[in-house]
């Protein structure tokens, strides 16, 4: 069976939350998961990755949460080689700042540069909405499912 | 990277007491405290942890420090909600520590105790300053706004009253910025906040005509983000200028509010004058260039200190088993980002600190029960005051909060009796214009 890793940037605990809701949505599917921080990550296991649900918030002027930046830098540095690894993109933001959701946007153009392809959309929550992030993540998470490998 | 095996939530819990999970107090429900249970909760998911407020309503500043204009910051509550939800967390609200129970009291029943306290009182000016001048603190204004039944503007004689149109904030961080935008924001501005609309007119009748905010520093070495002076200045009808240079370019018509920045100003006295403030500053490295500032009122945003009250309580305890998160153990209040790795940071350490230790027999909560008074408000009452602040929301705001202990206990009840509840007696209130 896959492993899904779902692997999250956060600064003020929201991010984690929804990683964790997107976790549950695919282990009550069967599906063998992974939740990890992506200071926990190494770049080089990310080629190894069948399936990496990428979750992450933004801060400051459209910057990615403090654990996220060194991923990222580690990404455009080493530039793994990513074809065969198929990637889903979850965002947090609030559309009072004009960057809203600037981060997940960072990280998938660079997943993309290195060859990975996303399956689904790029969900990308308000926070001054009335929907509630883990409502919008089980949501989201469904229709993913119906795109997995059989 | 860890391995499925490394991250499943069941390794085995320190063999304390037979088995019998540990049992940690926290005391404060606000974000620290919440974060730190949280912490310990992902750490040792048997462990048992309750977390007191004297409040009546968990949260803390995420209720009534962040902006009411802010949900989207406040949404972490979210998180503490997920984190009360589940078995062996449970919120213990409206007992206050060392009154209702004691500190000691907790240590009897605790393997460990978590100071989360925060810090309550605006940091004062440490300047010459008149005592009657109208001096008012940032932190106690958006406690007022946020409907804080404590707040002291709510309590003072008379009860809240205009700010005037014109006023001086001092200090440049985020606090400063919310409060500006606070005061200068029209009534549109606040669709789906849930600012309290009666204690924001009697503030700000109407948003504030002139707004100067000083800063002792050089404006790169401003404390607050970027963000938050350029929302600020985007403000329709607001008119920002930093050190008279305009933010934003000129406005197209006579703005509604002005506000004006002007860092390296060192405020040196604040004087009442005809009903007025004048706030005398003097430049940052020349000491003979010196300004003065008429206006109606002076907000003091200067960062947070505990209030007396909490040093007389917790000050000086010192035990092994006692740790502390957030402005306790600071000495400042950060923002959540901060303090929530502060608080995973603390976390890790009592979580080490029980490890290490010989087993004890604590039974937690359970063995405290029957000294907790009756008015204790579980998870399960706040959802009931939650809902019902939900419920009777204006059509253009998020929530209507209570903003009495009283209607708070009696939404926490499932009273639908609101209308019958006293407010605050002048006797519970001193001279100093803190609820007794």
């Amino acid at each position: 069976m896959t492993v899904v890793h779902v692997l999250y940037g956060t600064e003020s605990g929201n991010a984690e939350m929804v990683a964790d809701d997107i976790a549950a949505a695919f282990g009550d599917q069967g599906y063998e998961t992974v939740t990890a921080e992506l200071t926990d990550v190494d770049v080089s296991d990310l080629a190894a990755m069948e399936i990496a649900v990428f979750v992450s918030s933004t801060y400051g002027e459209g910057g990615l949460p403090e654990t996220a930046a060194p991923f990222h830098d580690a990404l455009l540095t080493e530039r793994p080689d990513l074809s065969g690894v198929r990637f889903a993109a979850f965002g947090l933001g609030d559309s009072i700042y004009e960057t809203f959701n600037n981060a997940i946007e960072t990280i998938r153009a660079a997943l993309l540069e290195l060859g990975a392809e996303q399956i689904g959309t790029t969900a990308k929550h308000d926070a001054a909405s009335t929907t509630p992030a883990t409502e919008l993540a089980d949501a989201w998470a469904r229709e993913l499912l119906t795109l997995m490998p059989a | 990277m860890r391995t499925p095996a490394e991250t499943a939530p069941n390794r085995p819990a320190a063999a304390v007491d037979n088995g019998l999970p540990l049992q940690v107090a926290v005391i404060g429900a606000g974000p620290s405290g919440c974060y730190a249970a949280q912490a310990l909760r992902k750490g040792q998911p048997d462990i048992e942890i309750a977390v007191f407020d004297a409040l009546p309503t968990p949260f803390g500043l995420v209720r009534y420090g962040i902006a009411p204009d802010h949900q989207g910051a406040k949404a972490v509550s979210r998180q503490f909600e997920r984190l009360f939800g589940q078995p062996g967390v449970e919120f213990v609200g409206n007992v206050s520590v060392g009154t209702d129970v004691s500190l000691e009291a907790l240590l009897e029943n605790f393997h460990a105790v978590v100071l989360a306290t925060g810090l309550g009182t605006d940091r004062r000016l440490g300047i010459d300053q008149d005592p009657d001048a109208r001096v008012i603190g940032a932190g106690d204004l958006i406690r007022l706004l946020n409907s804080d039944p404590d707040a002291r503007l709510r309590h003072r004689h008379g009860g809240p009253e205009s700010l005037g149109s014109e006023v001086v904030i001092l200090g440049t961080g985020n606090v400063s910025a919310d409060v500006a935008r606070l005061l200068s924001k029209s009534d549109l501005d606040f669709i789906a906040s849930d600012v309290d609309d009666d204690a924001l007119r009697a503030v700000a009748p109407n948003p504030v005509r002139t707004i100067h905010i000083l800063g002792r520093c050089e404006p790169h070495a401003a404390k607050w983000d970027a963000s938050m002076v350029k929302e600020l200045a985007e403000i329709v009808g607001v008119h920002l200028s930093v050190d008279g240079v305009p933010l934003l370019g000129e406005p197209a018509a006579s703005p509604r509010t002005t506000v004006s920045v002007r860092f390296q100003h060192v405020p040196i006295s604040v004087r009442r004058l005809d009903g007025r403030v004048r706030v005398t500053t003097r430049r940052a490295g020349d000491s003979a260039l010196v300004d003065h500032l008429d206006a109606d009122t002076v907000i003091t945003a200067l960062g947070f200190d505990p209030s007396p009250a909490q040093s007389a309580q917790f000050g000086g305890v010192e035990a092994s088993n006692v740790f502390r998160v957030g402005g306790p153990a600071t000495g400042r209040l950060g923002n959540l980002a901060e303090n929530r790795k502060l608080a995973a940071d603390a976390a890790k350490g009592v979580l080490e600190f029980l490890r290490g230790q010989e087993p004890l027999h604590r039974t937690g909560l359970v063995g405290l029960r029957d000294r907790l008074p009756a008015s204790v408000v579980s998870f399960e009452a706040w959802q009931r005051i939650d809902g019902a602040e939900v419920r009777r929301a204006r059509p253009d705001r998020c929530r209507t909060k209570f903003t009495t202990r009283d209607e708070l206990l009696a939404a926490a009840a499932g009273s639908g009796a609101l209308v019958s509840i006293p407010t605050a007696t002048p006797e519970a209130i001193d001279t100093t214009g803190e609820v007794k």
